[in-house]
This record gives C-alpha cells, structure tokens and sequence, in this order.
C-alpha cells in the first residue's frame, strides 16, 4: 500500500498496474489471484494491451458495450471517447509527455549537497584540531623555493610559470 | 510506433559517433598540440650546463655542493 502511495507521489510511471489502480481509487478491489492473471500496462511498444484498462463496468458501461456491437456510425463521438477511456488508460500523447521529476530530484540533490556542505563547514570551526606545521606560510613558501630551484616540472609546470631572470613569477 | 527502435538507433549511432570524434578533435587541438609546442619551445634553447650550474649555486644537490 506504502508503495503505491509513493508511485502516485512521485508522478506517472509507465507501468500502471492494478497496485496503481488501488491507490487512484478506481474501480475493483485487488484479490491475490489477480496477480496471476494478465495486467494492463501502458507502454509505447505495448499498443494494445492485454486486457482493458476498466474491468468492472457499470450498468450504463455495460449498454455502450452492447451498442458497440451494432454499427459503430450510430456512436457520438463522446461514447466513442467513453468506449477508448474504457480500454486504454493514457492515450499515447498522455504517455509520452513528461513529468515534472527532474525538478524535484534536482531540488533533492541541491538540498543534500547543501546540507553537506552546511555539515563540513561545522566540522572544520567546531571539530578539527589545528593543520599541521608543514601548511604554515613560511614552511610553504620555502618548499616552493626549492621546487624552483630544482627545477620541478620546468616545461609546462611550477618552474615553468617562474621568471629567473627578474626572480618573480611571470605575468 | 513504427520503426522505433531502428530510429533510437540511427539517433544515437550518429549521435555518440559526432560526440567521440569532437571529443578527440577537441583534446587534439586543446590539449596534445600545445604540448608538443611547450616542450619544442623549451628545448629550443636548452643548456643543460648552465642549468645545472644554477641547481648547484643554489645548493639542492647533494652530491655536488656550492662550493
């Protein structure tokens, strides 16, 4: 049941079945053995499904269902619409639009990333002892002065981006 | 509905084969040709004497000290 409440949450699946129907509050109540029995799916590469969509039918859906056995000019358009609705679920227009999913799952993601970061900034102020020695100001500045008289990476790297003619970096 | 698959499909071979190619185009002319530059420049006019007067002088190496 907790499922279906999700599905109907989070928005259209392509999959509808009689779980789905339940938590929409269509018509006819889910019995165990109905899951051994054909389902209706409404998929692009499904077009016509196993069985129809609406299964118990009211009294007046049971006398459209007999006109439909007598000519089918003799129907409005409306009973034609009342006898597709009965069949199908979504039309293929229906299915293929898209939900709006990607906004919530987004708004999901940027909130957690937040939060982290809200979490890590805590850490760092209330949590972590002092960095050690060696990331000091003058312990690094004299590491980088000996990469650059060793020459570290002179092509394209450090040494690379230091003028040793005028002993400054380059602009 | 007709042809669904074979459509996806021409979509997206077309679509991943552009996408490779630009992508190797770009690292190519972004990233392997400046390279090659960078390092031609370098050893253009490269002394290795004069370099490794100038290490000593400033006394990273251990073997051979400033003296």
């Amino acid at each position: 049941m907790l499922a279906s409440r999700v599905f109907s949450l989070v928005g259209r699946r392509s999959i509808s079945t009689s779980l789905c129907l339940r938590a929409h509050g269509h018509a006819g109540v889910v019995k165990a053995e109905d899951y051994s029995l054909s389902g209706y799916v409404d998929r692009r590469d499904v077009p016509l499904p196993e069985v129809a969509f609406v299964r118990d039918l009211s009294a007046q859906q049971k006398a459209l269902k007999e006109k439909e056995k007598a000519s089918w000019s003799a129907l409005s358009v409306d009973e034609k619409v009342e006898l597709y609705r009965m069949k199908f679920n979504e039309t293929y227009a229906e299915m293929k639009k898209g939900t709006n999913e990607w906004k919530t799952i987004l708004g999901g993601v940027l909130f957690f990333l937040g939060l982290t970061g809200v979490i890590l900034i805590w850490q760092k102020h209330f949590m972590y002892g002092t960095v050690p020695h060696t990331l000091s100001e003058e312990w690094v500045s004299a590491q980088t002065k000996r990469m650059l008289d060793m020459r570290v990476n002179p092509v394209e790297g450090i040494s690379a981006q230091w003028d040793y003619d005028k002993n400054e970096w380059k602009k | 509905m007709r042809h669904l698959l074979a459509r996806r499909m021409k979509f997206h071979l077309l679509g991943a084969f552009l996408v490779s190619m630009g992508c190797v185009t770009v690292y190519k002319f972004g990233v392997a040709e400046p390279r090659k530059q960078a390092y031609a420049q370098f050893y253009k006019n490269y002394d290795p004497m004069k370099d490794f007067e100038a290490m000593k002088a400033a006394g990273v190496l251990e073997c051979a000290p400033p003296k």
